[in-house]
């Protein structure tokens, strides 16, 4: 019976709504999740409330009458249950201090702390929600062309913004923040959905032996058919029974199969390349690397549009049904259900038989389905199916209380509209296939009018879809293609074999299904625009709910030329909040399409991208882990009460005290560094010489064994890329040196040039095998003659040379190089014993005042001896000439890396150069500040500190090159000042090198 | 470092593997061992056991004579070294007994790459492994002793693979990566070296890694061991189990 202009009188509402005590608790469901012999007591917003075990927090609250779970983002309108299964943003809640948690999928538990988030001071009143009736003060785009003018006006603005923007506050003193671990997990196939096609699937290629991951973000494994009260018929190897009974036959297979493991619980929330799966599993967050992945991730049933459609008590028709079947909730006692599809009629069904009064069924299409078993009983229990009618606007102020429905006229009221009163309004807008995972794993759609969908096409290589993911809604269907996509990721793993007859013979009764006429019940998804809302309705008629963003804003947004659906996106920030568009793209979509005169499929969609659910930060970060590099002698430093500093990865002695006093012990007594941290590399084998020729500046081949030299490795466009020293060990062995940060790459920059050669030279990263001090300082050769028999005269042991021997009863390597310009040993000892030589250097030396010198008065002492640090003194434009490094530049060699820009840029006069400065009046300049001429930058100094030697300020600096002159004057900017400083080309300490050398 | 040693006496020079500290920290009870200071348990040997037994234990291994060979020739030089040797393929590790030159010597040869092998053996070897692995031949094949730079965790229990899953995106299950296999991944974005050399029937990864990070790989370690009911154990209780 189709009813047309009868009024319906509206029930009265419940003195049980009005204050939302009632318990809306129904008598057991045959598939209920709740354990009724289990009872749970939390709190909401100070409110004991009783659940069942199995109970979410907001079926509990459902069935305690709570019908208000949040405030919207923007307009802080009272918002209830709209998806109850974790799409929407409606019923976010605060959880023992975690914010954003999704009521319709937390699970109670004993004695947690649940309260509202962004309401104040509560959700039945909120102060905030004024802003509904300003409406006019921000439209859309509002940030963009509102609080600008007069100018001071947004800077107030931005701040009354940010305070009430947002969703939700994190509590970082809230005991029971996450600590999330990390897993990596592999498996054969992944099957990402556990519906009737995920179960299919995976079934199937267990049953060829391969393993398999089932991954579902339920609590409970089923899918649709666990609140699908229909019995279903015909379905392929299956018995006929309800939805819940045929899922309860297919999970027992799946947990009976050792082949498969369930994940049920767990969110996928992205595909990356070659088949990685991330997974939010409880506290764990898992790295699933699977061969083949089938996507049976299902379909979102989507709200429809109309005026109020947030109010509380408007639900999706799936969502009334999770509450019935699966929390035994009655989800309220007068129900309209609108439609645009079958969905709707079962819906209804359910409600009635849960013993909710359904005033109308409002189908937007001419005519509903006849023959449709679920209309037919309605129609037979009297509830009044009204084809071709839309809602128009619902009533109501903390809960819908009745709707205006009006005929439709080519997708448009026609004025006859009439009002029924409710206070539930289910909408069975249709379905959008969830196939966020599938565009991230490089997939693409089309649209397909028939349906409204975009169905898959151009599957990447090792995924597979099946059910309503795929556009297929018919369960015989759905099962056939999960098997379907089990074979063929099972096929990946164990090769085609037997398992492609059996696709073959699958594939055939699938279309055969297909083919055959009246074999397939209707879809329950046929096909309806959604309404065209005309200027009346359009007054905050919500297509996206996360954001606020109404029908009107969309229309201004296009109106305002953000045609094109991505830049509509980011203007209007529909599909931008934590839903990621599951609500909210088709319709703005459709809306795009109708504003601007295109189809479905030229309007296109937005860009899916991860994470396709929010994900807590916390969950993304993992264990706090940050690898840090330790030296050996670590430990000690920390003794003698170091301040530690990080230096790329590693931990190092800044200082111990005063840099400058530990300058003055260098210089008059003898210090020692930890200089374990250099970069090592040993290169050996018969052409290693030749290798080391072709990469650095200088020669290395002719090096004499146990002989030490300065090298310099330029990039190929000649700019300085590292420096270190190279000692010759054996004919075919160096051990080379790079600075800290940089041994991998040189390591890759030796490997890259080697390769191919054919030569014979192996490179080995050797910086993590010897722990290394630096012993320099006029008392050095003293202190160190206590612990070693090797010869340490100046005679014997000359500058730029090395030796091997014991040091301190360890064997070690003794080099005799300086980069704080006094008599010193660098001595490379195996790293198991650094801790020891550290030790014992330190007392041997304590007759001569040794003192640990940390990394400042190391930068200080080779700043005197005017060494460059390559990174700080140097850019990615600096080559050695430029830099004063020309004397290690050996034009006489046939080539090397950089040698042709090197000569080029030795034939024309450089723009800048690097020079020496000191301050003349006592002023300490920063490092980067500019060299400035007036005010003018026309340089830049690139380290400075005060030397203990001269007692002033200097450092080196990039300065125009006709300025490059002994004794010419600049000026340094010293907090903002113009501060005069005399260039130097020499080293401001020890410049003929006397003190290295003896 | 091919360096001999001298005035051991005088100086007593102590070697510390990069977990030296953190073994203290634990209450470890340190004893010296091949030169080196090594837990020998954390509490009790038997307690230490039935961690290996029931889910898994850590036993730091950093002693461990480590030494890579490289070179289009490796083979030949392995070859002349351990004449008795399979020369194992990429990803698969050879057990050598008694190698001829180096008597009593229970080597490990792993093949990283195609022109590079890491050699392992028992700490008080390595002086020996130096002088056999020399090669005067002219091949094109050196070996380098990097025993100082790897520090090195054995991961032996029920719980072995689970653990390595927390760490690494390496599969190490019993199908993709059995008994005697290498690979090298990374580990908490640490680059490392794994070896499976199984106990028995007991699972038994040994984890090798650049000793710079020894602390900070050893305290994620111990974090993911807890979580499968694990701990840190000594070499005494490590030994029970390798008979």
């Amino acid at each position: 019976m189709v009813v047309a202009g009868a009024e319906i009188p509206p029930p009265p509402l419940t003195k049980a709504m009005a204050n939302n005590s009632h318990d809306q608790r129904l008598k057991p469901q045959p598939a209920e999740l709740i354990d009724r012999n289990k009872c749970v007591e939390f709190q909401f917003d100070g409110q004991r409330v009783n659940a069942h075990q199995g109970d979410t927090v907001a079926s509990a609250l459902h069935a305690a009458g709570v019908s208000i779970l949040s405030r919207g983002f923007k307009y802080h309108r009272p918002r209830g249950l709209l998806c109850g299964v974790g799409r929407c943003p409606n019923c976010l809640v605060n959880v023992d201090g975690v914010p954003n948690v999704r009521a319709c999928t937390q699970q109670v538990r004993q004695a947690m702390n649940v309260q509202h988030q962004n309401a104040w001071p509560s959700l039945n009143l909120d102060f905030l929600s004024v802003l509904d009736r300003l409406q006019w003060l921000m439209p859309v785009g509002f940030y963009y062309k509102a609080f600008h003018r007069p100018k001071f006006i947004w800077g107030l603005a931005q701040r009354v913004i940010r305070r009430i923007g947002g969703l939700g506050t994190i509590d970082i003193d809230a005991d029971s923040v996450t600590n999330y671990r990390h897993r990596y997990q592999h498996s054969d196939v992944a099957v990402v959905g556990g519906g009737p096609a995920g179960l299919a699937a995976a079934l199937t290629a267990a049953e060829q032996g391969v393993g398999v991951t089932l991954v579902d973000d339920q609590p409970e494994l089923g899918g649709h058919l666990l609140f699908n009260s229909r019995n279903l018929r015909g379905l392929p190897d299956l018995v006929d029974g309800s939805g819940p009974e045929v899922a309860n036959r297919l999970i027992q297979r799946v947990t009976k199969s050792p082949h498969i493991e369930v994940l049920s619980g767990a969110t996928v929330f992205a595909h990356y390349q070659d088949n990685l799966l991330t997974i939010l599993h409880g506290d764990e967050l898992v790295k699933l690397r699977a061969r083949g992945v089938v996507l049976a991730t299902g379909a979102y049933e989507v709200p429809l549009q109309f005026q109020n459609n947030d109010l509380p008590g408007i639900m999706l028709a799936t969502a009334a049904q999770r509450l019935i079947h699966l929390y035994a909730v009655k989800p309220g006692n007068t129900a309209v259900v609108a439609t645009v599809n079958d969905q709707g009629y079962q819906a209804a069904l359910d409600l009635l038989n849960a013993g909710v009064d359904v005033a109308a069924v409002v189908d937007v299409r001419p005519t509903f389905s006849h023959g449709l078993e679920a209309a037919t009983a309605l129609i037979s229990r009297g509830v009044p199916l009204l084809a071709g009618h839309a809602i128009t606007h619902a009533t109501g102020k903390k809960r819908v209380r009745a709707v205006v429905v009006a005929s439709q006229n080519a997708g448009s009221p026609d004025g006859s509209a009439r009002r029924i009163a409710c206070d539930l309004v289910c909408m069975a807008g249709g379905f959008q296939p969830a196939n966020s995972l599938l565009q991230h794993a490089g997939g693409s759609l089309d649209y397909d009018e028939k349906s409204s969908e975009g169905i898959p096409h151009d599957l990447p290589n090792g995924v597979y879809v099946a059910g309503e993911v795929a556009g297929v809604h018919n369960l015989a269907s759905t099962l056939l293609q999960g098997r379907l996509a089990g074979l063929e990721a099972a096929r990946l793993v164990s090769g085609p074999g037997s398992i492609q007859e059996e696709i073959g013979r699958v594939r055939q009764r699938l279309n055969g299904l297909k083919a055959e006429p009246g074999s397939i019940p209707p879809s329950p998804v046929s096909a309806a625009p959604v309404s065209a809302p005309t200027e009346s309705q359009v007054k905050k008629n919500f297509v996206c709910f996360c954001e606020d963003v109404t029908v009107k804003d969309v229309a201004q947004a296009i109106q305002e030329g953000f045609e094109d659906i991505q830049m509509l996106k980011r203007y209007s920030t529909a599909t931008m909040g934590p839903c990621q568009g599951k609500m909210c793209l088709k319709a703005l979509v459709g809306l795009c399409a109708q504003h601007t005169g295109r189809t479905i499929s030229e309007t296109g969609g937005t860009t899916a991208r991860p994470p396709v659910q929010p994900i807590p930060l916390a969950a993304l970060a993992g264990p706090s882990h940050m690898a840090v590099k330790r030296t050996p002698m670590d430990q000690s430093h920390r003794d003698l009460g170091a301040s530690m500093v990080d230096l790329g990865p590693w931990q190092r002695a800044h200082s111990y005290g005063s840099p400058q006093e530990e300058c003055l012990a260098v210089r008059q007594r003898v210090g020692i560094i930890d200089v374990t941290t250099l970069g090592k590399l040993e290169v050996t084998g018969r052409d290693a010489g030749v290798l080391l020729d072709r990469v650095y500046t200088h020669h290395f081949s002719n090096l004499r064994v146990g002989r030490i030299r300065y090298g310099l490795l330029c990039a190929d466009n000649s700019t300085i890329m590292d420096d270190g020293t190279v000692t010759k060990l054996a004919e075919d062995r160096y051990f080379v040196t790079t600075t800290t940060g940089n041994v991998d790459l040189i390591e890759e920059w030796f490997k890259w040039w080697q390769a191919g050669t054919g030569s014979c030279a192996h490179i080995t990263n050797v910086t993590s095998a010897y722990a290394a001090v630096n012993v320099a300082g006029p008392r050095a050769r003293d202190t160190l003659s206590k612990l070693t028999d090797v010869d340490l005269s100046e005679q014997s042991f000359r500058y730029m040379r090395s030796a091997q021997g014991d040091v301190a009863g360890v064997p070690a390597m003794l080099l005799r190089i300086g980069f704080v310009g006094e008599t010193g040993w660098e001595i490379h000892v195996p790293a198991e014993y650094g801790q020891h030589i550290w030790e014992t250097i330190m007392e041997a030396g304590k007759e001569f005042g040794i003192a640990p010198f940390g990394l400042e008065a190391q930068r200080i002492l080779r700043l005197e001896k005017k060494h460059v640090i390559v990174g700080q003194d140097t850019d990615a434009d600096s080559n050695p000439l430029d830099s004063g490094m020309d004397w290690v530049v050996r034009f006489d060699k046939e080539d090397f890396i950089g040698r042709e820009g090197l000569k080029l840029a030795s034939e024309r006069i450089p723009r800048n150069k690097l020079v020496g400065f000191i301050m003349q009046d006592g002023q300490v300049p920063e490092d980067g500040v500019p060299v400035v001429s007036g005010y003018k930058p026309i340089g830049k100094v690139t380290s400075a500190r005060l030397s203990p030697t001269m007692n002033k300020g200097f450092g080196l600096a990039w300065v125009p090159a006709e300025l490059a002159q002994d004794g010419t004057q600049i000026s340094v900017l010293v907090n903002g000042e113009p501060r005069p400083a005399q260039v130097t080309l020499q080293p401001f300490y020890d410049p003929e090198g006397e003190r290295l050398r003896q | 470092m091919s360096i001999t040693t001298q005035n051991q006496a005088q100086f007593n020079p102590i070697r510390r593997s990069a977990m030296h500290h953190k073994h203290l920290l634990l209450g470890a009870s340190m004893v010296e061992r091949d030169g080196w200071q090594q837990p020998a348990h954390f509490g009790s040997a038997e307690a230490d056991a039935k961690y290996l037994r029931e889910a898994l234990g850590l036993c730091d291994i950093s002693p461990r004579a480590k030494f890579v060979i490289k070179g289009d020739q490796v083979d030949q030089l392995v070859s002349r070294v351990f004449p008795t040797a399979s020369i194992p393929d990429v990803g698969q590790i050879s057990v050598e007994a008694n190698p001829g030159e180096i008597r009593d010597a229970n080597a490990a040869l792993c093949r990283l790459a195609q022109d590079e092998i890491l050699c392992l053996a028992p700490a008080g070897l390595a002086t020996r492994l130096t002088e056999g692995l020399k090669n005067d031949s002219g091949q094109c094949a050196h070996s380098l002793d990097i025993s100082s730079g790897l520090a090195g965790v054995s991961i032996a229990g029920p719980q072995a693979s689970h653990l390595l899953a927390m760490l690494s995106e390496l599969n190490t299950s019993n199908v993709a990566f059995p008994n005697l296999r290498c690979a090298q991944s990374k580990f908490t974005d640490i680059h490392g070296t794994v070896l499976r050399f199984d106990l028995g029937d007991l699972p038994n990864y040994q984890l090798y890694f650049g000793r710079e990070f020894g602390e900070y790989l050893w305290d994620a370690l111990v974090e993911a061991a807890g979580v499968c009911g694990g701990a840190p154990v000594g070499f005494e209780a490590m030994d029970q189990l390798q008979g």
